[in-house]
């Protein structure tokens, strides 16, 4: 399986005691979203770090003469531009890292860190999925091998919001990796878990 | 006033914005990071590189 979805994992240990797993409930995958959803951003702050040095390249040429006189206020400029962008980017890191589903044998528990200080839980039974779909669409999707997973469940799904991925009955995460033997492996889970049911 | 001393002081009060801000970013890793994964590798990088921020911008502001 791919290095981003964990299947040696101590159910036990202090750091899963927010999940409030059952007595005999144990967590079989840890997924974390693909790297590749976090391209974009990092994209983008490579982008923004950039700009400052054409600017003071800019202003070097047109100001030869006159640049050391505002030289404090430049670098205070610059330096309070980078530490603002490098905190941006640890922040939009936890938001992405931090988004964590885990697969135990009884439930899917989407963790998705939504800020500083913010995070939201939906669990789904694993009994309550109806069908799993992979989504794996263009090529960085095809290349990468990560896309859509999107549970279709007999419940509540994890938005509100009809005109995305998440509508009722839909619970959907993306930039999952491998998406399709992930799906496999919820429909496993919940044949074991329907079946184990129906001999008690 | 000397003008540098609003500078030095706004530049004072940002720093302690963006201080307080990391300070809780490091105390969410530190509650939800899981065992084995690359939230202290991370972090590590991440305090290096405001340093080194922080004491190039220093080291260019006295001069």
């Amino acid at each position: 399986m791919s290095h981003l979805i964990d299947t040696e994992i101590n159910s036990h240990d202090p750091a899963f005691l927010y999940l409030n797993l059952h007595t005999n409930e144990e967590i079989k995958l840890v997924v974390r979203h693909h790297w590749a959803g976090f391209l974009g951003t990092l994209l983008l702050v490579v982008g923004m770090g950039l700009f400052p040095l054409f600017i003071l390249f800019a202003v070097n040429l047109t100001f030869k003469d006159s640049i050391d006189q505002y030289m404090p206020i430049i670098s205070v400029a610059i330096t309070g531009f980078y530490l603002f962008l490098l905190t941006f980017l640890f922040g939009a890191w936890i938001n992405y890292y931090y988004d964590i589903i885990f697969i135990t044998n009884e439930r899917i528990v989407n963790v998705a860190q939504e800020g500083l200080l913010s995070r939201k839980t939906s669990e789904l039974n694993l009994r309550q999925v109806e069908n799993v779909t992979a989504e794996v669409e263009g090529f960085l999707q095809t290349a990468l091998n990560y896309g859509i997973l999107v549970i279709e469940t007999a419940g509540e799904g994890t938005t509100g919001n009809i005109d995305k991925p998440g509508i009722k009955g839909f619970f959907t995460v993306t930039d999952v990796p491998d998406p399709n033997r992930l799906a496999r492996v919820i429909l496993e889970f919940h044949r074991n878990v329907v079946s184990s049911t129906d001999n008690n | 006033m000397d003008s540098n001393f609003f500078i030095y002081l706004g530049y004072g009060i940002f720093l302690l914005i963006v201080l307080v801000i990391n300070l809780l970013y490091f105390f969410q890793v530190f509650k939800y990071r899981l065992p084995g994964d690359a939230s202290l590798s991370v972090l590590t990088l991440h305090i290096i590189l405001l340093l080194l921020v922080l004491f190039s911008g220093s080291y260019f502001f006295r001069t």
